[in-house]
């Protein structure tokens, strides 16, 4: 495994391995401006029984149980499940569905906790030194504390460690490379120390041969303060050329190590683990302090906003209450997102919560995020395909799906899509493509889905088609049998099927006679309340 | 040869021949033809065309075995496609098993065949248990084996294995089973944005396939 | 060894079978709409076109030449190519056995292709040598795959463009193939 240049401390890697992305003014400035705070503790807390991608935690309390901060409220199911944790102390008032942060504005099941003010902490689990336990050990602890990933994704950290084969390299992810979030800047120029600590730690975990911190050349004041937190170890910080999707861990990979992780693989399949810099802090804090997730750095900024800047956020934490931290001018807010300003979503509804992959909140006003410009058609130029950092040909996978020809989207190469937005980000005519790539990929799926119900329902067709081939065999065998011993004619299965044939035509006549005299004396009766179509 | 070569009735001759010997091949050569297109048509019929093609075909019929497209089942009617047959023949696939369908093929969209049924929403057999006899009539029409009973013993439909083909409803001396709408399992909504904007002028029809 | 390459790309792309001479449009616009099915009938019809024309070549100086019959140059032109395409046929069925009824349009598509003809009998009218019209043969069957493979890519990307309506269908092939014809137009001059 060849990491692009030699082993210095600190040295500059020119992302050439990136083809396409761009770079867009990146609107941080405002939100560095101060540093981390922790918010105080809201009234109410909405904490999601599934922030990642998985299966969602089961409620161990009920309405009514009084909790402490960091207990355990919701216990992971099976190995892609993750455990939910009280952010702060205070009693359950409800389990029940809430709106949940996602595109559709969707509602998902969700403990709410009224607070008590006391942030009393439970008793925590901690060790003196995490070198004593076994890889397997701590692995079991990151799930039990409910890390998943912070960068946006959400994948349970733990299953990274599936693979069960020797990781090569293990890379801290601090590039952060999309507009108005700086999440994770703020957070190595505070805790730079506690990020190599959980760096260490993983390294520990995975076995990894290297481990590598990367980030952007521009964030200088990040820099400087992991160069003095490194000590002369064998961590080594990577600084990249800042450029938009550098932070995706399929680009990330291929920019430090020349790879290219296969199409719907992950990077754990050619041996390398990627972590974002605030799981690496929550790895930390887990294993070191015994703390579970309940907490992350959240930015809010946008030009509706009177102070922009980063918080130490509690999970569960409405929306709004953190607007109103901010002082948020409700005349200028325009357009809430959440994410950044390239893969962020617009939200609706403000009482969402903050879960563990949110990581920034734009309140953004019109001049910031004017209305696009109706779509015009296309003119060829390509730009997108210069910008598109997986190589894919934006031009022609916007021509098939806008034609509904999903099937040549696909040779294209859709389901690579990273849905970055750079190439919508570059196109002239203002067309949406992001949204043509999505609607397809979920056709794609659809697609996919009906296929396998096909295929199942063949097979269910088929066992039918040889059970009958069977029974009548078998009934053909058996006639042949009788055939052979005359003397029996009562048990024969000729006198057997016309005896029961007869007899059943009857039986079918007066049961459809005693329906109808019921019918009659009825009314026809309506469809019963409750459906139990199961067995 | 010489002189010999070019006296009159040796050009006259050879010249002759020549027609006779290019009659005779076109003769071979439409004989030929001939044999050629009918063994492959019969090469079609015994070993199916493209099986590789078939397969694709069948896993993109909704598997129904319903047979509203004039054929016994689904595997029929994809062989005919294969062979060059409409693709707007199967109503419980709908316009998205055509628009699937049309581009594997490479064949234009077009509409459902209406003499051969009408688009319906997926729906689910439900039994109404009250009324049911018992006779298993319905249970031998299934072609999924959806249905549990026995002889004189109520019957019931499996919701997840039924394909809401309708076979059933027929057999059904009482009348008791009724198709309910099936319920929609993904929260995901996306749609392809030129069909519910007016900014870019298409000649498509603006037909939203996700239904 | 100059000339063989001067015959040969000028037969491939300056004097181009198909978008400059119009010979062999019936293939070219009822070929195939998909690329794969495109490169199928190229490799099948270059074969076709440069023994056609070496056979017919032969034919034309050793056998009618001498005796007087040039009225049988077109006879035994269709005659050898027929046979040469149903022998290819033949040959690609015992190979290939499950493409037969693609096998069946490729032989109605290339065997009776005015391009193949046309050919040749530039060749005879030409009076060329074997070996310049080995050079011909070559050319010319580069440039009509070059132009069918072309083709059937524009056509796999018109199917998916929104053209309006009474452009679609034939008209917007020929309006493209009269692109195209032009693009080639860039080489006149260059042999």
């Amino acid at each position: 495994m060849k990491i692009a240049s030699n082993r210095d401390r600190t040295r500059a890697v020119r992302s050439s391995s990136l083809a396409g992305g761009i770079h867009p003014e990146s609107h941080k400035q405002h939100s560095l401006r101060s540093v981390i705070m922790a918010t105080p503790i809201p009234e109410a807390l909405i904490v999601p029984l599934q922030q990642h991608q998985g299966s969602p935690a089961e409620p161990l309390v009920k309405p009514g149980d009084s909790v402490l901060k960091g207990q355990i409220l919701a216990k992971a199911i099976n190995s892609s499940s993750l455990p939910v944790h009280a952010p702060t102390s205070g009693k359950v008032i409800n389990i029940g569905p809430y709106p949940f942060p996602d595109e559709f504005g969707s509602s998902q099941h969700a403990i709410e906790l009224r607070t008590d003010g006391q942030d009393q902490w439970i008793e925590l689990n901690t060790v003196d030194n995490w070198q004593t336990l076994s890889p397997e050990d701590i692995v079991d602890r990151i799930q039990q504390a409910g890390i998943s990933g912070l960068g946006g994704a959400g994948f349970p950290a733990h299953r990274k460690f599936d693979a069960k084969k020797p990781m090569e390299l293990l890379i801290i992810n601090a590039v952060e490379c999309e507009p108005y979030i700086t999440a994770d800047q703020s957070l190595l120029r505070e805790f730079a120390s506690e990020v190599i600590s959980g760096a260490r730690i993983l390294q520990y975990a995975s076995q990894a041969t290297r481990c590598v911190i990367v980030t952007e050349s521009d964030k200088k004041d990040a820099i400087e303060k992991l160069r003095d937190a490194l000590p002369e170890s064998d961590l080594e910080l990577l600084e990249l050329t800042p450029r938009y999707p550098l932070g995706s861990e399929q680009q990330l990979v291929e920019a430090i190590t020349g790879q290219q992780i296969p199409g719907g693989k992950h990077p754990v399949d050619i041996g390398i683990l990627v972590f974002n810099a605030g799981t690496a802090k929550a790895v930390h804090d887990a294993i070191e302090l015994g703390q579970p997730l309940i907490s992350r750095v959240t930015t809010v900024c946008g030009d509706s906003l009177r102070t922009p800047k980063n918080f130490q956020v509690l999970l569960g934490t409405p929306v709004s209450f953190l607007l109103s931290l901010c002082g948020v001018d409700l005349n200028q807010l325009d357009r809430l997102i959440l994410g950044g300003s390239m893969m962020g979503y617009t939200l609706q509804d403000t009482d969402v919560p903050v879960i563990k992959t949110t990581n920034c909140l734009i309140a953004g006003s019109r001049p910031e995020f004017p209305i696009q410009p109706t779509a015009r058609p296309c003119i060829r130029c390509d730009f997108c395909s210069s910008a598109c950092p997986v190589s894919l040909m934006p031009q022609f996978l916007y021509q098939s799906l806008h034609a509904e020809n999903y099937a040549t989207a696909e040779q294209l190469g859709l389901p690579d899509c990273i849905e970055c937005g750079a190439c919508a980000y570059v196109c002239p005519s203002n067309i949406p493509l992001v949204h043509y790539y999505r609607a397809g990929k979920l056709e794609l799926l659809l697609k996919q889905q009906e296929q396998q119900r096909s295929a199942y329902r063949k097979e269910r067709y088929e066992s039918r088609k040889q059970r009958l081939a069977r029974d009548t065999m078998q009934r053909r065998g058996s006639r042949r049998r009788s055939v052979a011993r005359p003397e029996n004619p009562d048990v024969s299965d000729d006198s057997l099927q016309t005896f029961s044939r007869q007899q059943a035509k009857i039986e079918i006549a007066d049961a459809v006679a005693r329906v109808k005299a019921r019918r009659q004396g009825t009314d026809r009766p309506e469809q019963p309340a409750s459906r139990k179509n199961d067995e | 040869m010489g002189a010999l070569a070019f006296t009159p009735w040796f050009i006259v001759l050879v010249r002759i021949l020549a027609g006779l010997i290019v009659i005779y091949l076109s003769w071979r050569i439409l004989a030929r033809l001939q044999t050629v297109s009918q063994e492959s048509k019969r090469l079609e019929q015994l070993q199916g065309q493209q099986p590789d093609l078939r397969q694709k075909i069948e896993l993109l019929l909704p598997q129904t075995q319903c047979g509203q497209c004039g054929f016994s089942g689904c595997a029929p009617y994809a062989e005919a496609i294969a062979n060059g047959d409409a693709i707007n023949k199967c109503p419980p696939g709908g316009d998205r098993t055509i628009r699937h369908l049309a581009n594997l093929m490479h064949l234009p969209v077009i509409a459902l065949d209406p003499e051969h049924g009408e688009l319906a929403s997926p729906s689910i057999a439900y039994i109404r248990e009250a009324e049911c006899i018992g006779c298993t009539k319905c249970m031998q029409a299934c072609p999924v084996d959806a249905i549990v009973g026995a002889a004189k013993l109520m019957h019931t439909v499996i919701a997840s294995e039924c394909t809401g083909c309708d076979l059933c409803v027929e057999p059904c001396p009482v009348d008791c089973i009724d198709m309910l709408p099936a319920p929609v399992h993904t929260n995901k909504y996306w749609e392809l944005p030129h069909l519910r904007e007016k900014g870019i002028k298409t000649d498509h029809t603006l037909e939203s396939v996700l239904s | 060894m100059t000339e063989f390459l001067t015959i040969m790309l000028s037969a491939a792309l300056v004097n181009n079978l198909v978008l400059m001479q119009f010979l062999g449009m019936s293939s070219f616009f009822n070929s195939s709409r998909q690329f794969n099915t495109a490169v199928l009938l190229a490799l099948f019809s270059a074969p076709v076109m440069i023994g056609t024309m070496l056979l017919h070549h032969l034919l034309n100086f050793y056998v009618l030449q001498p005796f007087d019959l040039d009225f049988l140059t077109l006879t035994g032109l269709v005659t050898i190519a027929g046979l040469l395409t149903s022998t290819l046929i033949q040959l690609t069925r015992w190979l290939f056995p499950q493409q037969a009824r693609q096998q069946l349009m490729l032989l109605f598509m290339v065997g009776a292709n005015s391009a193949v003809l046309g050919a040749a009998l530039q060749a005879t009218q030409r009076n060329l040598e074997l070996l310049e019209v080995l050079a011909l043969s070559c050319g010319s069957a580069l440039g009509f795959s070059l132009i069918l493979l072309a083709f059937a890519a524009i056509r796999e990307r018109l199917a998916l463009l929104d053209v309006p309506i009474p452009f679609r269908g034939l008209a917007i092939e020929l309006i493209s193939a009269g692109l195209a014809a032009m693009a080639l137009l860039g080489f006149a001059g260059v042999v």
